[in-house]
Order: structure tokens, then C-alpha cells, then sequence
């Protein structure tokens, strides 16, 4: 049964807009220990799994219900580092006696399963690796949760930057005048509103394969009447503009469908990775968090011009 | 609401699409061989697809000159005869792709990576534009032209399980009304060797459930099953998918507890949603990997959920070998197919049982059986567990 479907909690670890000398956004952490204080697993984990572990615990402390129906998380190109690692290690030492440490770490689903076990979660676990998509479709499957039955449900997205990923994006010609970033937030949808719910998670969509500007804005006026909305119903929208000119031409046009609509950005201070819309909707939260006048605010992203998304939000 | 399947796909090391398995199942014939489609040093018998590339490519009608990572090749192939099988038009109704992985186009990055640590300037491009998970998955949706919702799932060893589950969710949801759900994986260097850098591999093939088994073979394919809504079908459906549970065990990122409490979760509460019992069931593929660990959980949680009264049970991995994100796909596709054929599997190389458990597998080929519930499991590193319940249609 579809119902509504709020936010209870949110949080992120993500960088302050500077870039390092890299050319690279990084991401401004918190000191782990106590947030995972388990020492011995904490030392294990690689720069991208301490991110997206201590975040998904960050915002289930916010969310002032420990229990849990399902953890679902999603990264785009996850655990770089322990992939380095691992076929460096293969390579240096032709096969032989290899540490098994950087492997396991390497698995995509290794977040979710470290915070199943930090907190003893038996209940659902489920990780998404679609590229721009990634964290789209674990707010689908969320969404899909409390819709049948569920009372809370912990999602998060993470991916990390590393200056190899840097070197062949850059020889692949995709980082004109982007910013590579990465970053790490979490969020509970809840199917019970409490006091200080600040928005209900209204509708997520997705879509693949290169779109023209027309196009897509052909899919958000379906997409808004789906939702029995019109533009002028929308006070904010936040858009994944990053800097390159044929990535950023479908946003402007697409922001001449809202004339009377303020809007934002994130990729400046996130920068560009494949989970960024996660960033932006943790963004979006903020914003309603602080401006009373908001009632539907709305999402559009895209990676590489393949992944589109849009994601809605209502405030409570 | 009921899910019906109506199409299956499969290729691994003993065929390229579902006939081929099911004969060489049915004549006991193992597709383990060595290492052929890359240099390596290491000495255990894999199951590889027996076509290259290049073949692979030809039989798909794509052009020579584009690279393909071996993962999307293998996915095209077995989710395209999925798809012909369920007789369905992709554009008639909102159709989408759930696949799985869990190496992605590392069959290539992997060459990449080689010659671009040692000079950054080196590594052909195009053999790392598909180390993402989601490219084998986009080279499937495109080939087949699937533009509706589109996602890739990986959680490991139970991938393709929870692919089927979404999908299935999607449709019951209102958000599908057919959809391709499955895995597809490639065997790499990086795969081969994380497996054996964690001592699991069996240098000998590998022996599900046998007191004397000391690990698994892995193994290379893809195997889809389509999901449809009832007002969608085409064809007559094969059975249907009634009831599925993913469950985590939480208790270690590789090992599965003692007790297999994950394991023994999910398959109880994919009976509960079928609203069976326990006896109901008529056969269980079971994950059943080889490995010390695994087939003692397992089979302890087997014992757990159903007592005295343990069902068939029998795992195909000494066939095809342990294809990890495709595991599931592959193995939900004959779990069907035992259904609508009355078909139960053999599980090869198994001699004495297991002392704490004295489970004993099928070992032979059982056909013409009245089978109505089969069950089957996928477990995976990070305590991801999932069982699927497939029904015959009454």
C-alpha cells in the first residue's frame, strides 16, 4: 500500500567546497573514534567505508529509533582504495600469499554489512551499484519498504575519490572544468512522522540512455503531473549543474520550465561522483530544515548526461 | 498478487543457453577445466564459458571492434534468451532490467590496471570505461532495448537473489509489469585470487556437503529469469515465484555463523510469505559452495527449519562452479525449471555426509516427480542472505 513516506533523519560527510592541491574535493571527516568505537574493525576499514559506516550511524543516532527494518546502501564505484590495494598486492607479489584483507573490504556491499553488524541488524540489506543511479534506486527500494510494512529504514550513499580515478577521467577527456568529489550521507525514511520530521520523500524517478534537453523536460512535466503538481509548485529546485557546458545545458533549460522558482546548486561543494544526488538531497533537507516558505522542492541531477533523476520533497 | 516467470536464460561452463544445461546436468557432465582465459599461476579447476570474446560477440551479432567486458557479453547472451523465451515485446508495457554483479567489467580493468601503474600515461581507455557495475548492465538494457527502470544490485555471493526479489517487488509495487531480473560475472585474476587469498578454493572439484570437502571452484556465466503481472502474459508461465526473503546474518563480513541463524531466517520467512510449511517443500537448491563453513551452516539451518522431515535437496555448483553474482540467476533459472520439468539435480562428487548434520544430498537425476515448492538459497560475504520460493501453478 502506498503511503507517505518521511524523512526522519539525515546526515552526511562531505567536503567544504575547497579543492586540495589534487585538483580533487575531499571530504572533511569527523573524528571516527567515537563514532566507531570498536577499534580493531575501524583500523580495517578503508577511507570510504569509515565514511559511510560513521555516517550511517551518525544519522541513526539522529533518528531517536534504533531499531531498524532495513539497511540499504548504494555507491557508485565503490571501495576503490581496497581494489588498488588488492591488485597491487596480486601484481607485486605474482599471485602469491596474498593478504585476503583488502579483498574482502573491496566488496560493493561492504557498508551495509558493517553496520548490520555494528548493530546487530538481521532485518533486510540490499546494495545498489548503477552508476548515477546508485542512490536513486536504494531511495526506490526504501520507498517500496514502507510501503509494504515497514516502520524504518536506514539509506545511505558513499564513494570516494582517489587520484588514480582522477588520472584516467582526466585522459578519458570527461573532466572539463569538473571537479571530481565524493562524500557520504545517510538518511531514515520513516513510515510515522515525528515532531521534527522536516520533509516527506513525495516521489524519485529515474531515467537512462542519453536524453535531449527536450526530452527530459517532456519527462518532468509528466513526472510533476503524476505527482498532481504544476512548475509554479515548486518554490526550490536544486540542480547537479558541474561546471562542464554540454553537462550543464539541459539544466538551463530545464530551469526555464520553473521562471518563478529559486534555485541552488551542490557539485560546488561536493564536486562531481556518481552518488552526488545524494549530497544534493541532503541539501534540499537542509534547506527546508531553514526556510518556512518551501512546501515542494525538487531535485534534478544527472551523471554524464546517461542518469537522470529527480527526486521530490515535500515539507511536513 | 502473483509474479509468474516466463522466461529463463542461461550460460555457464556446461552451455550457452537453458537446454544445454539441462542436458548436460541430465548426463552428469561437469564443466571444471583449468585457467585458460588469462595467464595465471594458480592451479584450481574452474568452470569457464567455453567461448572467447570474439565468439561470444559473433553469436550476439555486435561488432568485432568494440570492447566488450567479457561480464556484458555473457549477460547479453543469457538475458536475451530470457527475454525470447517469455515471448514478450519489451515496448508493451513498462519492462525493466535488475541485474547483478559482483566484479563488474574487472575482466578488463584488470589489464587496464597492469600497465597503468607502472606509467600512468599507459592502459588502453577503453578497457576501463566498463570497470563499473553498471556497465554490463546498460550493454544488456540497450541490446535489448529496455528503457524503463534500469538498476544493478551487488551484494556479493546473493546478488542475483535479491535482483529477483526486487523485481518482483517492483511488480507487486505497480511499478513494473515485466521485468528481466538476474546476474552476470565474469571469472577475472582479481576474483581468482581474493578467493584463494581467503583459502576457500578447492584444488580438487569441489564436493558440496561431503564430510572430506575443502572449498569451492568458481565459475563464470549469467542467468536471468523474466517476472510478469498476469494481465501481461504471453506465453504460459512455468511456475511462480511465491515467496522470498532477504535476511542478514550478522555475525562476520566472509564466515556465516555457527548455527547459520541468517540462512535459517530467510528460508523460514520466504516459507511464511508463501504461507507454507516446512513439509510444503519439495526440493531445495541449496547454496551449498563446498566450503567447510558454508555447507555446515547451511545445513544446520536446514536442520533447524525443517527437523527430521529435510526435503531433496542437492547443490549444482560442481557442475558450473560458484558464479557468484551470477550464482542465483543461473541457479533460480533451473530451480524453475525443476519445477515445470519434475526435475531434480545431482549433486555431484559427494560421498559421506557430514557428521553433525548426516545430511545426504540427491545424487542422481530424479525426473517425472510431482514437485510444487523448491527452494533456493544464496549467501554472501557481508551476512547477505537470500532464499527464493518458486510454487507450480495449481
Amino acid at each position: 500500500m502506498k503511503r507517505p513516506c518521511y524523512i526522519n533523519s539525515f546526515a552526511s560527510i562531505h567536503p567544504d567546497g575547497i579543492t586540495g592541491e589534487s585538483g580533487m574535493l575531499h571530504a572533511v571527516e569527523p573524528d571516527y573514534k567515537h563514532i566507531i568505537t570498536n577499534a580493531n574493525m575501524r583500523r580495517r576499514m578503508s577511507h570510504i567505508v569509515r565514511m559511510g559506516v560513521a555516517c550511517g550511524l551518525i544519522c541513526l543516532e539522529q533518528s531517536g529509533n534504533k531499531n531498524i527494518d532495513a539497511i540499504i546502501t548504494a555507491t557508485g564505484l565503490g571501495c576503490l582504495t581496497d581494489t588498488e590495494k588488492f591488485l597491487d598486492n596480486l601484481i607485486e607479489n605474482e599471485e602469491q600469499l596474498l593478504n585476503p584483507s583488502a579483498f574482502i573490504q573491496s566488496t560493493f556491499n561492504v557498508i551495509g554489512a558493517q553496520i548490520a553488524l555494528i548493530t546487530g541488524s538481521h532485518s533486510y540489506n540490499n546494495t545498489y551499484v548503477h552508476r548515477g543511479l546508485s542512490f536513486e534506486s536504494a531511495l526506490i527500494d526504501g520507498m517500496m519498504r514502507i510501503w509494504e510494512g515497514d516502520n524504518q529504514v536506514l539509506i545511505g550513499a558513499a564513494d570516494e575519490v582517489l587520484p588514480a580515478g582522477h588520472t584516467i577521467l582526466k585522459r578519458l577527456g570527461m573532466l572539463d572544468n569538473i571537479i571530481l568529489g565524493e562524500g557520504s550521507q545517510f538518511f531514515t525514511l520513516a513510515a510515522e512522522k515525528e515532531l521534527y520530521t522536516v520533509a516527506e520523500l513525495a516521489a524519485v524517478r529515474t531515467f537512462t540512455g542519453k536524453l535531449s534537453s527536450e526530452e527530459m523536460l517532456h519527462r518532468i512535466k509528466i513526472f510533476l503531473t503524476e505527482n498532481n503538481l504544476k512548475s509554479i509548485d515548486i518554490q526550490h529546485l536544486i540542480i547537479g549543474k558541474n561546471g562542464n557546458t554540454t553537462d550543464d545545458l539541459v539544466y538551463n533549460v530545464v530551469e526555464q520550465l520553473f521562471p518563478s522558482t529559486s534555485y541552488s546548486t551542490f557539485k560546488d561543494i561536493c564536486g562531481e561522483y556518481p552518488t552526488a544526488s545524494a549530497f544534493g538531497m541532503w541539501k534540499g533537507l537542509s534547506r527546508l530544515e531553514e526556510s518556512g516558505d518551501i512546501q515542494y522542492l525538487l531535485i534534478y541531477n544527472h551523471y554524464y548526461t546517461i542518469n537522470h533523476s529527480l527526486i521530490l520533497l515535500k515539507k511536513c | 498478487m502473483k509474479i509468474y516467470i516466463t522466461g529463463t536464460g542461461i550460460v555457464s561452463g556446461i552451455g550457452i543457453n537453458t537446454e544445454e544445461n539441462l542436458y548436460a546436468i541430465r548426463h552428469k557432465s561437469h564443466g571444471m577445466g583449468k585457467v585458460t582465459l588469462f595467464p595465471t599461476s594458480l592451479d584450481v579447476p574452474v568452470s569457464e564459458v567455453k567461448y572467447t570474446n570474439e565468439q561470444l560477440k559473433e553469436l550476439l551479432a555486435l561488432p568485432s571492434g568494440k570492447t566488450y567486458s567479457r561480464t556484458a557479453l555473457l549477460g547479453i547472451l543469457a538475458a536475451k534468451e530470457a527475454l525470447s523465451d517469455s515471448n514478450i515485446d519489451v515496448k508493451a508495457q513498462r519492462t525493466g532490467l535488475i541485474s547483478s554483479t559482483s566484479v563488474g567489467g574487472m575482466d578488463l580493468s584488470e589489464s587496464f590496471y597492469a600497465d597503468f601503474r607502472k606509467d600512468e600515461e599507459k592502459g588502453r581507455l577503453r578497457d576501463i570505461v566498463s570497470h563499473d557495475c553498471g556497465d554490463s548492465t546498460q550493454k544488456i538494457a540497450s541490446y535489448l532495448g529496455i528503457t524503463d527502470y534500469v538498476t544493478t544490485i551487488s551484494t556479493a555471493c546473493s546478488s542475483a537473489g535479491n535482483a529477483i526479489m526486487l523485481g518482483a517487488r517492483m511488480i507487486k509495487n505497480g511499478l513494473l509489469d515485466a521485468v528481466i531480473v538476474g546476474g552476470t560475472d565474469a571469472l577475472c585474476k582479481f576474483t581468482l585470487n581474493g578467493f584463494n587469498s581467503l583459502m576457500i578454493l578447492d584444488k580438487e572439484l569441489c564436493k558440496p556437503f561431503d564430510k572430506s570437502r575443502e572449498g569451492l571452484n568458481l565459475g563464470e556465466g549469467a542467468g536471468y529469469i523474466v517476472l510478469q503481472a498476469e494481465n501481461t502474459l504471453k506465453r504460459k508461465p512455468y511456475c511462480i515465484l511465491s515467496g522470498y526473503s532477504n535476511a542478514n546474518d550478522a555475525y562476520h563480513q566472509t564466515a556465516t555463523s555457527p548455527d547459520g541463524d541468517g540462512p535459517y531466517l530467510c528460508m523460514k520467512e520466504a516459507l511464511e510469505m508463501a504461507n507454507i510449511l516446512p513439509r510444503d517443500v519439495d526440493y531445495i537448491n541449496v547454496h551449498g559452495t563446498g566450503t567447510p563453513n558454508n555447507d555446515l551452516s547451511e545445513g544446520k539451518a536446514i536442520i533447524h527449519l525443517f527437523g527430521e522431515g529435510t526435503p531433496k535437496f542437492s547443490s549444482l555448483k560442481p557442475f558450473i562452479g560458484h558464479t557468484l553474482g551470477a550464482s542465483e540467476g543461473i541457479e533460480a533459472a533451473l530451480s524453475v525449471l525443476s519445477i515445470s520439468e519434475g526435475i531434480v539435480y545431482p549433486n555431484l562428487n559427494f560421498k559421506k555426509p557430514i557428521e553433525d548434520t548426516n545430511l545426504i544430498p540427491v545424487t542422481e537425476c530424479d525426473e517425472g516427480l510431482p514437485i510444487k515448492h523448491v527452494l533456493s538459497n544464496s549467501f554472501g560475504f557481508g551476512g547477505n542472505d537470500s532464499s527464493l520460493l518458486f510454487s507450480a501453478i495449481e
